[in-house]
């Protein structure tokens, strides 16, 4: 109980050490940056919403409903699903000692999206008199997700005594076979389906209601958490993995905690918003060209960084081009993927 | 139409291609007809049969949609709502051709083709009327439940329980058959105004 209590005494006294004042400063920026973003989407959309009208209550009905029930959830739903991505960006990179790594890299986006596609196409066909309705779709989200993590587990024999480029391999062999039901999925699916799908697998924010949000709320805030207590394991794990565990990191509980945080945060967001790619890659390069790599600073920098970028997206994707919708994984793509490029030529040069 | 590829080898096969010019209105559906009667060399009494009765049908089709002038009702036509946000028929689409049909207006008439659309821009929108197909319902059962989803149920069709599903093809296919769910879907709308 003492040395518990030391332990955790110790490490909270380590953590705060191990982040500079100029560092604090820029993650008082971020904070500032992502609530800044959150209020721009909340005023801007389809109905025009007037910030000083609302705060003094001269509001009409219909636009308090339009504000309250459909774009703050939105909004929040596109905060947290960018700061879960970018955290578990961070936190993968970390753990992978991998700066290519990804939430979609060990298979649990595409495992996901597995879910919810064998939901869109065969729960039309079969689960007909399932009562269930729009709670069904992220939960064959988060039971996909679940399953590659437990592959996973099994193929690697509890997360890697192989090392860490097996499990990556595996991760690629797992997000192949999963698109692999995407695609026969696809394939079997009537026209109606698979315009459903299609704009499902681009990812969207649209359609949530706080019922369906506040599960992923708590989901996704105590994946975060937990990530955020290893923190400084993961700044020790960089030294290598025996190093790590002669400094007194237990390895194995370390990769369970990163892995199974990632895996819940990822696969409530992608129930709720389809995939939506590049966010965990890009952010987390971001934060660090800003000012450093220690993860004290990086994961909750990550965070804020992601739901800023997220938050900025979706706003793009609903008022671009009204009344229809950009797909927002669209966006994140079209701005990801070149970055992905520059990021491997310069990983090369080096 | 088909792939311009696959219609170019099957005509290169040397198979006799004709094709049909596509037209979402009542007379297309009519030219349609009168157009594969030709092609089958079908006898001018016989044509001339199924066209007069199908004459009628848009006749009364037209009547019911003139005594709706006065009121006509804002309509959105869903394709399904797999996607989160609902995707809908812009203009182009046959749903905008069978909306126009029964003299309803196409609320979604900013943009063209399907696409999915956000919650906000229905309720601004506010349709009086929405149609989906039977197919497009099924995971919803019945359209009293379709129409507490989220993103409906702000909208002046959701509170009126003005939803109406049909069979896809019934209405989209512009053969005989859409002309008589037109009528129907007509009829609500006159319904609706008593």
């Amino acid at each position: 109980m003492h040395l518990t209590m030391n332990r955790i005494l110790s490490s909270i006294t380590l953590n705060r050490l191990h982040i500079s004042p100029s560092q604090l400063f820029k993650l008082n920026f971020f904070v500032f940056l992502s609530a800044f973003c959150f209020l721009i989407a909340c005023v801007n959309g389809s109905i025009a919403v007037n910030l000083s009208d609302f705060l003094s209550g001269e509001i009409s009905e219909l636009t308090k409903i339009v504000l309250l029930e459909i774009r703050l959830p939105r909004v929040i739903l596109a905060a947290l699903v960018g700061a879960s991505l970018g955290i578990s960006g961070a936190a993968l990179q970390g753990l992978f000692r991998n700066p290519l790594a990804d939430p979609g890299l060990i298979g649990v986006s595409a495992g996901a999206a597995l879910g919810a596609t064998l939901v869109i196409v065969l729960g039309s066909k079969f689960l007909s008199g399932f009562m269930l309705g729009s709670f069904l779709l992220p939960l064959g989200a988060i039971s996909g997700a679940m399953l590659v993590i437990m592959m996973l587990y099994l193929l690697t024999r509890g997360f890697g005594y192989q090392g860490v480029t097996y499990m990556l391999l595996v991760g690629i062999a797992v997000n192949a076979i999963a698109g692999v039901g995407i695609g026969i999925l696809t394939f079997i699916s009537t026209d109606s389906e698979l315009r459903g799908l299609t704009f499902w697998t681009m990812g969207s924010f649209g359609g949530v209601t706080w019922p369906l949000l506040i599960p992923a709320i708590l989901i996704i805030l105590i994946s975060v958490t937990s990530m955020m207590t290893v923190s400084r394991n993961l700044d020790l794990i960089q030294l290598g993995e025996p190093e790590a565990y002669r400094l007194g990191v237990d390895v194995k509980r370390l990769k369970y905690k990163i892995i199974l945080s990632c895996a819940a945060a990822v696969g409530a967001s992608v129930s709720l918003s389809g995939m939506i790619g590049f966010v965990g890659l890009v952010v987390p390069h971001l934060v660090r060209l800003f000012g450093g790599v220690n993860h004290n600073y990086l994961l909750p920098g990550s965070a804020f960084i992601g739901a800023a970028l997220m938050i900025t997206a979706d706003m793009l994707s609903r008022t671009m081009i009204q009344p229809a919708e950009l797909p927002v994984g669209l966006i994140t793509s079209a701005i990801g993927s070149p970055f992905f490029l520059w990021l491997i030529f310069r990983i090369k040069r080096s | 139409m088909g792939p311009a590829a696959v219609m170019e080898q099957l005509a290169r096969v040397g198979i006799d291609i004709k094709i049909i010019p596509e037209e979402n209105t009542a007379t297309g559906i009519v030219d349609k007809v009168s157009c594969i009667a030709d092609i089958l060399d079908m006898a001018e009494a016989d044509k001339n049969l199924v066209l007069t009765k199908l004459d009628n049908e848009v006749n009364d089709l037209k009547n019911i949609v003139d005594e709706n002038k006065n009121d006509p009702k804002k309509v959105m036509f869903i394709l399904g709502m797999e996607s989160g946000s609902p995707t809908v028929g812009g203009i182009g689409t046959s749903a905008d051709g069978f909306i126009k049909m029964t003299g309803g207006i196409n609320v979604m008439d900013s943009f063209e083709g399907w696409k999915p659309v956000s919650t906000e821009s229905i309720i601004e929108a506010s349709p009086d009327f929405i149609i989906i197909s039977n197919r497009g319902l099924s995971s919803f059962k019945t359209v009293e439940k379709l129409g507490q989803h989220p993103t409906l149920v702000f909208t002046p069709a959701s509170k009126e329980n003005n939803i109406i599903a049909m069979d896809g093809m019934a209405m989209l296919g512009f053969g005989p058959r859409t002309i008589t769910s037109a009528k129907e879907v007509a009829l609500r709308y006159a319904s609706d105004n008593e």
